[in-house]
């Protein structure tokens, strides 16, 4: 399933993909599929994507079941 | 020693000195989370397509008596496949090249290695005698020179997908 709060939060901030991976660590493609909804990150992943991106576990990663 | 190993050989120690010191200098260079999940299972694939290979290849000897002197032929055949496939699989899915690493620099070790192994079996007087190529140490660097081609391209495509992908995102 697409993460398409992750794509906005990071067009909020003005951040391209690959700003976003360099701040996080990690390559842009991983961003990417992120995004597409082809990777579940791991917790430590989502953790420093939340911190750059200035919001919450919540906002960008919890989905309605 | 035959001169097709030396050749061999003298390109692999050189491919091997070469990623340790741009390792060694490229501190940074690492796999993220997925990349390394992603060559997990690339390792995988490239195992089971060398055991597939050589159990097919052991069954093909079996059944032709003939293709029993091609063994060591088939059995570099079915080794080159399994890295052929790991790295095919590496590159779709972008887990070839680690963070930071220049694409550059493995562009041109994919270019040095098909040359010098190319030149090294075409120098050969017989290139063209496959069944005899299958029984002697040229398979070598016939199998080196069209993996690291196959390599070489393969990760030009990608580049220009990525490239366009990044413009798209």
């Amino acid at each position: 399933m697409k993460n398409l709060k992750l794509k906005a939060a990071r067009a909020a901030k003005d951040y391209s993909q690959q700003q976003l991976a360099e701040l996080c660590g990690v390559s842009r493609q991983t961003i990417n599929a992120i995004e597409k909804g082809d990777y579940n990150p791991t917790i430590r992943l989502c953790l420093a994507i939340c911190h750059v991106l200035d919001t919450t576990l919540d906002e960008l990663f919890w989905e309605e079941p | 020693m035959e001169m097709g190993y030396i050749g061999f050989f003298i390109v692999l120690c050189a491919v091997i000195i070469l990623r340790s010191e741009i390792h060694r200098r490229e501190k940074k260079i690492f796999y993220d989370e997925r990349q390394i999940a992603v060559r997990g299972k690339a390792y995988k694939i490239g195992f089971l397509t060398t055991v597939y290979c050589n159990i097919g290849f052991c069954f093909l000897m079996m059944i032709r008596e003939e293709m029993r002197s091609y063994g060591m032929g088939f059995l570099v055949i079915s080794f080159f496949a399994g890295i052929l496939l790991f790295l095919i699989y590496s590159i779709w899915k972008d887990a070839f090249l680690p963070i930071h690493q220049k694409f550059a620099t493995y562009l041109c070790i994919c270019a040095v290695v098909t040359i010098s192994q190319f030149i090294n079996y075409f120098s050969y007087e017989n290139w063209r005698n496959f069944s005899e190529i299958l029984q002697n140490e040229h398979i070598l660097s016939l199998c080196c020179g069209t993996l690291f081609l196959i390599v070489m391209v393969m990760l030009i495509v990608k580049r220009m997908m990525d490239k366009r992908e990044e413009l798209d995102q």
